[in-house]
C-alpha cells in the first residue's frame, strides 16, 4: 500500500494523508499520520483500531489495495503516434524559443520522410490490432511553414485504410485558408499563445519586432466560430503577476477549455535558463491564482510537472512511444533536443530513416530508456512520484553525479503545486478528496478554525 | 476549537487523539475544521462537501450518509444496477462497512443499496445479501442506471452495444461514455461498463490507451484524470 504523508506548508500538526495510486487524499494530524505510519509498516495494526477511526478508514476506502502499477516496460518501441518536426523556419521570434527557429539555415522535412514515418506507425497500429493512428505536426520552428509538405503528409495518412488522428502545434499565424484547412482537416490543435495582447506582443514578436497578438487572435476567433476543439498552451515568464490577468483574458476572449501552462526562466533563445528559487515561489503564487481563475471560467489549467490524479510510468510519452522524426532524418526523442547541437542531442538521437526504412538503434535507445529509468528510481521517496515520473528528462539531467538534478528548483515547483492542488481537491471533496466520487451536496460545519 | 492552531506561529500541541479536518478555501485564505471520524466517513461516502459559511439546506445531510452494509461472505456480487440480471462488476469486500449512498428496488420489488466503491460509478448490492447498520431509512431513491450492457462476445456487435462511428478517445456529444475498440469497431457504452477482454479501452479524455488505467473497468468521472494532460508536453 502507497500511502505518503505529507506536512503542509507552513501549517503546523496538519498532515496530508495520500494514496496516489487510489486517488485518496484527507487532512489529519500528527497523531493520526502517526498512527497511518503504523497501519503501513505493520498491518496487524489495522485490527487494533478505535472503532470509530477504524470505520472512518473503511468508509473512506484506504484500506482499497493499490491497483497494478503502470506498464513501465519501455523495451520494445512500436509507436503508433509520428511526430513530424516539420522546419526550423518561423515567422516569430519568441524571447524564450528553445529552437531559436529562424536562426539557422532552413532545414525542412520532407514528404518521402513523413511518408516513411506514417507508413511505420500505421503498419505498427495494424499490427497492434487497433483502430487508429497519430500523426501529429510539431516544431523546432513553425510547422505550418513547410505547408505543401504537411498537407501532403496529412492527405498521405488519411488514405491509409485505418483512422489516422491529425493534430498540430502551432503559433497561429495562419491565412485564412489555412483557418479552414485546420478546421476541416484535423482532429486536434495545441495553439502557442501567451495571454494577453501586452504579454503575446512581448513574448511572441514577430521577427519585425512588431506584435503577433492580433494575428493569433483573429484564428482564435475564426477556431470558435467553428467550434474546433483546441488547447492553448502558455509560456509564463517574470513578472509572474501577470500570469492570472493573461489566464483571465483567454478566459473571456476565447471558448477554450483546457490551457496548459510552463514557466520560462532566464530567458534566452536558443536554449533555457535554469530555474530561479526566488523566481519558482512567484510562479506558485501566480499559477494558483491563476489556476482558480480558470476553475471559475469553468476553464482547466495544468501544469506538466504537477497532475493530481495522474498515474503514468512516464513523465512524456514523447521518448517512449513516439517516433519523432526531424528534417535530417534523424529519430530524436524530445521536441526540444531536435537540432545536434543540443546537449542531450548525443543521448537523444535512436535512429534515422534512411532509404524511406525507419531504423531505430536499439541500443541507443535502450541507453535513454535506462537513463530515465534510473532518475525515475531515484524519485521513489517523493510524492510526485506516480504523477510526475522523474520529470521531463530534458529538465533535470545534469553534466554532475549521477547525471540527473535530485530535488532542484523545478522539483520544488512540481511538489508545491502537487501540494496545493492536493488541498484544493480535498476541499472541493469537503474533507476527503476519492477520485471515485463526485461531489453532491452541501451541509454546514460548526466551528472554523482558520490558520 | 483548535485553539493552538490560531496562530500558526505558535508550536503545535501534541495532540492525544488522532483527527481529522475538513478544509476550506475563503479567497487564499485556507480554514481547517475539526470533525469526528464518523461525520467525515459519511460526508466522504456521499460526496458530501462540509464547508463554513453556508446556509443548513438538510440539517440532517451529514447524519443520513452514515447508513452502511456488510458481509462476512466474499462472494456477495455488486452488480451495475439493481436485479440480478444486471451486470456483475465485483465482489464486495468482506467484513468491512461500505457507506451506501442510494437505493431502488428490482422489478420484482426487491430492495438493493447502492454503495460507494472506489472506481466503481455504479455499484449495487441486494439487502438480502447484506446487514445494514446505522440510519438507512433516509437513503434516497436513486434512478436506476440503464440497462447497456451489451458487450460484443464477437467479432459483430451486439443489438444493444452502441457503435456509434465516434471517434476513440472522444465522447459524442450529449453522451458521457466510454470508448472502446473491439475488431476494429469503436463502441460507448456508459460510464463504468465492463469492457470484453482484448478490447482496447479509452477513457473519454484521451486517445492513448496506455495513458489511461482501464483495469478492465472503465471509469470516466466528470473530471477526468486525464484531461488535457497526458498526452505529450513539449517545450518553451
Amino acid at each position: 500500500m502507497d500511502v505518503e504523508l505529507i506536512p503542509i506548508t507552513d501549517m503546523p500538526n496538519k498532515w496530508i494523508i495520500y494514496r496516489p495510486r487510489t486517488g485518496l487524499a484527507f487532512i489529519g494530524n500528527h497523531v493520526m499520520a502517526d498512527l497511518i505510519r503504523q497501519i503501513v509498516t505493520d498491518s496487524t495494526h489495522s485490527e487494533s483500531l478505535p472503532e470509530q477511526i477504524a470505520h472512518f478508514l473503511n468508509s473512506v476506502g484506504f484500506f482499497t489495495p493499490d491497483p497494478p502499477p503502470p506498464d513501465n516496460d519501455f523495451g520494445a518501441f512500436r509507436p503508433r503516434t509520428a511526430v513530424l518536426l516539420m522546419t526550423n523556419q518561423c515567422q516569430l521570434r519568441c524571447t524564450y524559443c528553445y529552437a531559436a527557429a529562424g536562426e539557422s539555415n532552413p532545414q525542412e522535412l520532407t514528404t518521402e520522410l513523413g511518408f516513411a514515418a506514417i507508413d511505420h506507425v500505421y503498419q505498427n497500429a495494424v499490427e497492434q490490432g487497433v483502430s487508429q493512428f497519430e500523426v501529429s505536426f510539431h516544431g523546432g520552428g513553425e510547422p505550418t511553414f513547410n505547408w505543401k509538405t504537411l498537407v501532403a503528409c496529412a492527405e498521405y495518412a488519411r488514405q491509409k485504410p485505418l483512422r489516422a488522428r491529425l493534430s498540430l502545434t502551432s503559433n497561429g499565424i495562419w491565412s485564412r485558408k489555412q483557418v479552414q484547412w485546420v478546421v476541416n482537416n484535423l482532429d486536434g490543435l495545441s495553439l502557442s499563445l501567451d495571454g494577453s495582447p501586452a504579454t503575446q506582443d512581448h513574448h511572441r514578436p514577430f521577427m519585425s519586432g512588431k506584435g503577433s497578438s492580433k494575428w493569433v487572435m483573429r484564428t482564435v476567433e475564426e477556431l470558435d466560430y467553428h467550434e474546433f476543439s483546441y488547447g492553448i498552451r502558455m509560456t509564463a515568464t517574470a513578472p509572474w503577476e501577470q500570469l492570472p490577468e493573461d489566464v483571465r483574458f483567454l478566459c473571456e476572449n476565447t471558448k477554450c477549455s483546457s490551457m496548459q501552462v510552463e514557466p520560462a526562466f532566464n530567458t534566452t533563445r536558443g536554449g533555457h535558463g535554469d530555474y530561479r528559487d526566488d523566481e519558482s515561489s512567484a510562479f506558485i503564487a501566480a499559477y494558483m491564482e491563476a489556476f482558480d481563475i480558470a476553475e471559475r471560467a469553468g476553464r482547466f489549467l495544468h501544469y506538466s510537472g504537477a497532475r493530481v490524479g495522474t498515474i503514468t510510468p512516464t513523465f512524456c510519452t514523447a521518448p517512449v512511444n513516439a517516433l519523432i522524426v526531424n528534417g535530417e532524418g534523424n529519430l530524436v526523442t524530445c521536441y526540444e533536443v531536435a537540432s545536434p547541437a543540443h546537449a542531450l542531442s548525443r543521448i537523444s538521437t535512436i535512429g534515422k530513416v534512411e532509404n524511406q526504412q525507419v531504423r531505430v538503434d536499439k541500443p541507443a535507445r535502450d541507453n535513454l530508456v535506462n537513463l530515465m529509468s534510473e532518475r525515475r528510481d531515484a524519485c521513489k521517496d517523493c510524492f510526485c512520484y506516480w504523477s510526475c515520473a522523474g520529470d521531463c528528462y530534458a529538465r533535470v539531467f545534469r553534466d554532475e553525479p549521477g547525471g540527473h538534478q535530485i530535488r532542484g528548483t523545478r522539483c520544488k515547483i512540481n511538489r508545491s503545486l502537487t501540494e496545493q492542488l492536493l488541498l484544493r481537491r480535498i476541499a472541493d471533496s469537503g474533507g476527503v478528496w476519492n477520485k471515485s466520487v463526485r461531489s453532491q451536496r452541501v451541509a454546514q460545519t460548526d466551528s472554523v478554525i482558520t490558520i | 476549537m483548535d485553539s493552538d492552531n490560531k496562530d500558526p506561529t505558535l508550536e503545535p500541541v501534541e495532540s492525544e487523539q488522532p483527527e481529522v479536518f475538513a478544509i476550506s478555501r475563503d479567497n487564499h485564505e485556507v480554514q481547517f475544521t475539526r470533525r469526528n471520524f464518523i461525520e467525515m466517513a459519511g460526508a466522504a461516502a456521499a460526496g458530501v462537501v462540509l464547508t463554513s459559511g453556508m446556509s443548513i439546506t438538510n440539517q440532517n445531510a451529514a447524519l443520513v450518509v452514515t447508513c452502511t452494509v456488510r458481509t462476512d461472505s466474499d462472494e456477495v456480487q455488486v452488480h451495475v444496477g439493481p436485479g440480478r440480471n444486471r451486470g456483475v462488476r465485483a465482489y464486495m469486500p468482506s467484513d468491512q462497512d461500505i457507506p451506501v449512498i442510494g437505493k431502488a428496488n428490482d422489478r420484482q420489488g426487491n430492495l438493493w443499496w447502492q454503495i460507494q466503491l472506489p472506481k466503481i460509478e455504479q455499484a449495487w448490492v441486494a439487502d438480502e445479501d447484506v446487514t445494514m447498520s446505522g440510519d438507512c431509512t433516509s437513503v434516497g431513491v436513486e434512478a436506476t442506471p440503464v440497462v447497456r450492457t451489451a458487450v460484443p462476445s464477437g467479432p459483430a456487435p451486439t443489438a444493444t452495444a452502441v457503435a456509434n462511428g465516434a471517434a476513440v478517445g472522444t465522447v459524442p456529444a450529449g453522451q458521457t461514455g466510454i470508448n472502446f475498440t473491439l475488431n476494429s469497431v469503436t463502441y460507448t457504452l456508459p460510464c463504468g461498463s465492463p469492457i470484453p477482454k482484448g478490447a482496447v479501452c479509452v477513457c473519454n479524455c484521451v486517445s492513448e490507451p496506455a495513458a489511461c488505467v482501464c483495469n478492465g473497468v472503465c471509469t470516466c468521472d466528470g473530471n477526468c484524470s486525464c484531461a488535457g494532460e497526458s498526452h505529450y508536453w513539449y517545450p518553451n
